[in-house]
């Protein structure tokens, strides 16, 4: 009688939460941004990325309720790793649990590019296509996935963490599987919404200006409030887009704006010290901001 | 409706007593029946949910509740909205003063007032707020002076709802001219029904009176009425006003909101401009019911309850402040009349049960921490 997630979302969001806290405590997010601090075998071997194929599959059986819990302890880490791309590509498709690598797909563009003059462009943007080893999949869920190394195309570099690049093709995904990847991309951009909250929120305790921590003016606390109904309402909305398929798609678009509005507002809380590049609040801003144009490629 | 198949029977049950029970006149034409006529059957409702067993369903059995959990008593208030049931004039009673007498009352207090309010039969009133103190209620001037047997009280509140209904008010007043701020006030137990005690209704925006101020001249409160220690009043309060602003409030108002929303929605089917802010509300408004649902997941911890319900007030006043400020400005005929009046009403709601600002306040210090 609850909607909390199951056994098994809980102590998989635990275990990634610890796995993120031995690799990155104590270090500035634009200290590890532009590199990988998590080799992809701390995953593989704990089988992390298996959690979600079925129990009758020899997998964790555990329900997209769970995947969202384990993508919003992902999020407040800014890591690049396709681990959750894996976990939901293995999820949905047999022949992604074959491979033992990093899996992701490419996605069309919601409002594609101009034609070229050698004819229409029907590329994608693929997240992590830039990652060393992944492969990409041609389809997901549609019977028998095909899988291949991402081609050797133009990296996007605009959000490190998400090392993506363009390919000239785009993966054939089943509509469950699609509506299911939005959700665990807007869950992900929540916990990341909670961790820029935690750091204002820190942030404003200890800055001092007139002779006050900053945080005691109402200007700031009053924005620190509603950053916390924020990320408390995108945190309901992916709960709701996991719970019910009928209102997924709203409630993803929500979560994600959601976020994305929290994310504005901690750079605006830390100051001048917001919009510089050490400070990395960006890179959290700039992953959100890809994984909504994402989205909004998968549903168009 | 709940995706909690334990609850199907309590559901089941419930939705059955509702159908036969809200009065047919208050479903055929509620807005025709004059005030008096609705007083009466909302006072009767407060004895209908009591003899059909729905009366403080999260209050423990040994002061005559139900011994339920408290999401029995969001589910039931939810299904009663739905079902568009009249709200009880008892609520100060159970939600504010049975809370606080449980907590901070004698057992001769608890024994003297929880039956009559479970039962409907007695209704209470809350007497804080003052002229000159609204959010900063600890700086309430209402004196009482100690006498023999009890104390005098002088001084006059504010924004009362159901003060001329009423049997008793839960009274805060300063017991010390000189003791410190926070330690020199005591919450009382006092008798409306007496000379002393005059009030006289506020004329709203809305041309509607929800409220009345209250007029104390030498009023009487014995000693027994007097709840926990002479400066203990201000500590009581803050746990009757972190009860005011809980989840069962939260899915009452989603209910009424979702109603007005539904309205709206049908004033925008022709594609109005407005359509797709009316449908962004939609989202959030339904988000408040679900946040509701996560938080009842934790109720066993103080700490994360409030986590995730300190936020419901101001999202659920908000939402009902744009809802009408949105339709105010479709020039729809129908439903020109009930977005007048609703738009009017719902100025008040960022304002009372505690300011929007003063939420934001609490939310910063007590769940985020920060300095003050």
């Amino acid at each position: 009688m609850s909607i909390q997630a199951s056994e098994v979302g809980q102590l998989a969001a635990g275990a990634v939460a610890d796995i993120l806290d031995r690799a990155t405590s104590g270090r500035s997010v634009a200290d590890y941004a532009e590199t990988t601090p998590i080799a992809w075998s701390v995953i593989a071997e704990g089988g992390w990325d298996r959690i979600g194929i079925p129990e009758s599959a020899d997998g964790g059986g555990a329900s997209l309720r769970d995947l969202a819990e384990v993508a919003l302890a992902w999020g407040q880490g800014c890591v690049a790793l396709p681990f959750l791309e894996s976990t939901w590509a293995r999820r949905w498709s047999t022949a992604a649990r074959e491979e033992s690598g990093p899996i992701s797909v490419s996605v069309k563009r919601s409002v594609p590019k101009a034609p070229s003059p050698q004819g229409e462009n029907r590329g994608g943007l693929a997240p992590y296509g830039a990652f060393p080893g992944v492969v990409l999949a041609r389809s997901i869920g549609q019977g028998d996935d095909v899988f291949e190394p991402a081609p050797d195309g133009v990296g996007d570099p605009f959000a490190p963490s998400l090392c993506s690049s363009l390919v000239p093709w785009t993966s054939q995904i089943s509509p469950e599987a699609t509506l299911e990847l939005g959700v665990i991309w807007a869950a992900e951009a929540v916990g990341a919404a909670q961790h820029l909250l935690n750091l204002s929120v820190e942030y404003a305790k200890t800055r001092e200006q007139f002779g006050k921590p900053i945080g005691s003016f109402q200007a700031v606390k009053h924005r620190l409030a509603d950053m916390h109904s924020d990320v408390q309402y995108a945190e309901t909305a992916v709960i709701w887009a996991s719970l019910e398929p009928d209102n997924s798609r709203r409630a993803t678009a929500y979560a994600l704006d959601t976020a994305i509005e929290v994310a504005q507002s901690s750079i605006q809380v830390h100051g001048g010290m917001g919009f510089t590049w050490e400070m990395g609040l960006h890179f959290y801003l700039r992953t959100m901001l890809v994984r909504r144009q994402l989205v909004q490629g998968l549903w168009a | 409706m709940t995706a909690l198949p334990e609850l199907d029977g309590f559901v089941e049950s419930a939705r059955t007593w509702l159908s036969s029970a809200v009065p047919q006149r208050w479903l055929a034409n509620r807005g025709a029946l004059s005030e008096d006529e609705k007083i009466e059957i909302r006072s009767e409702w407060d004895r209908q949910l009591f003899r059909g067993g729905y009366a403080g369903l999260s209050i423990p059995r040994e002061y005559g509740g139900q011994g339920l959990q408290l999401r029995e008593e969001v589910l039931f208030h939810e299904l009663a909205a739905r079902a568009n049931a009249p709200e009880g004039i008892g609520r100060v009673g159970k939600i504010l003063t049975v809370p606080t007498l449980i907590t901070h009352g004698s057992e001769d207090q608890k024994a003297r007032y929880v039956p009559g309010i479970m039962a409907g039969t007695q209704v209470w009133c809350q007497a804080f707020s003052e002229p000159g103190a609204g959010s900063d209620l600890a700086s309430i001037a209402t004196f009482a002076r100690k006498v023999d047997g009890g104390y005098r009280v002088t001084g006059q509140k504010t924004w009362t709802s159901f003060a001329q209904y009423s049997e008793r008010a839960i009274l805060l007043a300063k017991t010390s001219k000189d003791a410190p701020r926070y330690r020199n006030l005591g919450f009382f137990l006092l008798d409306m029904k007496q000379p002393g005690i005059t009030f006289s209704n506020i004329r709203q925006i809305s041309n509607t009176s929800h409220f009345a101020e209250v007029f104390l001249d030498d009023a009487f409160v014995a000693d027994e009425d007097l709840v926990a220690g002479e400066h203990d009043g201000w500590k009581i309060a803050m746990t009757t006003l972190s009860a005011e602003r809980g989840g069962v409030e939260a899915i009452t108002r989603y209910v009424d909101i979702r109603g007005d929303l539904d309205v709206l929605l049908s004033c925008c089917a022709q594609g109005t401009p407005e359509q797709p802010a009316a449908e962004k509300l939609d989202v959030r408004l339904e988000l408040v019911r679900w946040q509701v649902m996560k938080a009842l997941d934790y109720v066993d911890d103080d700490t994360e309850f409030f986590r995730r319900t300190c936020m419901l007030k101001v999202m659920w006043s908000e939402i009902w402040q744009e809802v009408t400020a949105l339709a105010i400005g479709i020039d729809c005929a129908d439903h020109e009349e009930h977005w007048r009046n609703q738009y009017l009403e719902t100025r008040a709601m960022s304002i009372y049960s505690g300011t929007n600002q003063i939420q934001r306040n609490i939310i910063g210090d007590r769940v985020l921490g920060l300095p003050r």
